[in-house]
């Protein structure tokens, strides 16, 4: 995976906050229409190459921002179904009385 | 003399049937989506789905964002759609629609759409190439994180790009 370039992780970092808050804005997808989808960590890289095709008509903004934090829900499960998948046994400390 | 025209008799149903043959091969060959149907046919027995095939009847063109930003992938989807119509729908309950259509490539491609309430209008939303244009990773993509099911459009559906009918 390609290393994550200051500038892309604070991009990004923003764009996770307003998808969080549910309120995307246009400075943010115009900072990640400058993002390649490859350069950016794997949840993310969907959500990315979609926000890239999307509409940005106003007066749907909230669908679509409905639509991205859908898409990156199910990109964080594939990631921990992943993880669980490939997960290192557990090396338990000996239980104390 | 019987011979002869035993000859000639045998030599008119060779030539008889090489024209049939030559016919039969000018016909098949002029039809280059016999062969993209056949294909999709044979997808739908070996999967034991039914696919459905669905065009609107509006051309549809990619909307102003997906232009400026990467042009490429949502021409090619939507010149896919424009040209092989939508092969499966998915849709959810919140009016979710993605035509999934298949590129002569193979690559699946996907046009997504939403419906303004229960009307017969949808707003084009996007169309890009999703999960590397993989069929079975694109279905379990939209049944698990985008709660889709398999749908159907409204024979008089009414696309909307960027706010203006096409």
């Amino acid at each position: 995976m390609a290393t994550v370039t200051p500038t892309i992780e604070s991009v990004l970092s923003v764009l996770l906050m307003e998808l969080v808050r549910g309120e995307l804005t246009d400075e943010t997808i115009a900072a990640v229409d400058r993002i390649n989808a490859d350069d950016a960590p794997e949840p993310l890289k969907e959500v990315i190459r979609f926000m890239h095709g999307m509409t940005t008509v106003p007066y749907l903004r909230y669908s679509v921002t409905s639509m991205l934090i859908r898409i990156l829900g199910g990109e964080l499960a594939e990631m921990a179904d992943f993880r669980d998948q490939n997960a290192p046994p557990i090396e338990y400390p000996p239980l104390e009385d | 003399m019987k011979s002869e025209r035993g000859q000639s008799t045998v030599l008119y149903a060779i030539i008889i049937v090489f024209v049939l043959g030559a016919v039969f091969m000018a016909i098949t060959t002029g039809l280059p989506g016999m062969k993209a149907g056949a294909d999709t046919i044979a997808d739908a027995v070996t999967s034991g789905e039914t696919y459905v095939m669905w065009k609107g009847a509006q051309t549809l063109y990619p909307n102003r964002h997906a232009i400026k930003v990467h042009g490429q992938d949502a021409y090619d989807s939507v010149d896919c759609y424009n040209r092989n119509g939508a092969f499966y729908i998915m849709s959810n309950a919140y009016g979710d629609f993605n035509l999934l259509c298949r590129d002569d490539n193979g690559s699946v491609r996907d046009v997504i759409v939403k419906r303004r309430g229960n009307s017969n209008v949808f707003d084009f939303i996007n169309a890009y190439t999703p999960k590397g244009g993989n069929l079975s990773r694109i279905k379990y993509w939209l049944e698990n994180t985008w709660k889709c099911t398999q749908g159907s459009m409204p024979n008089d559906a009414v696309i909307v790009i960027d706010g203006v009918i096409p």
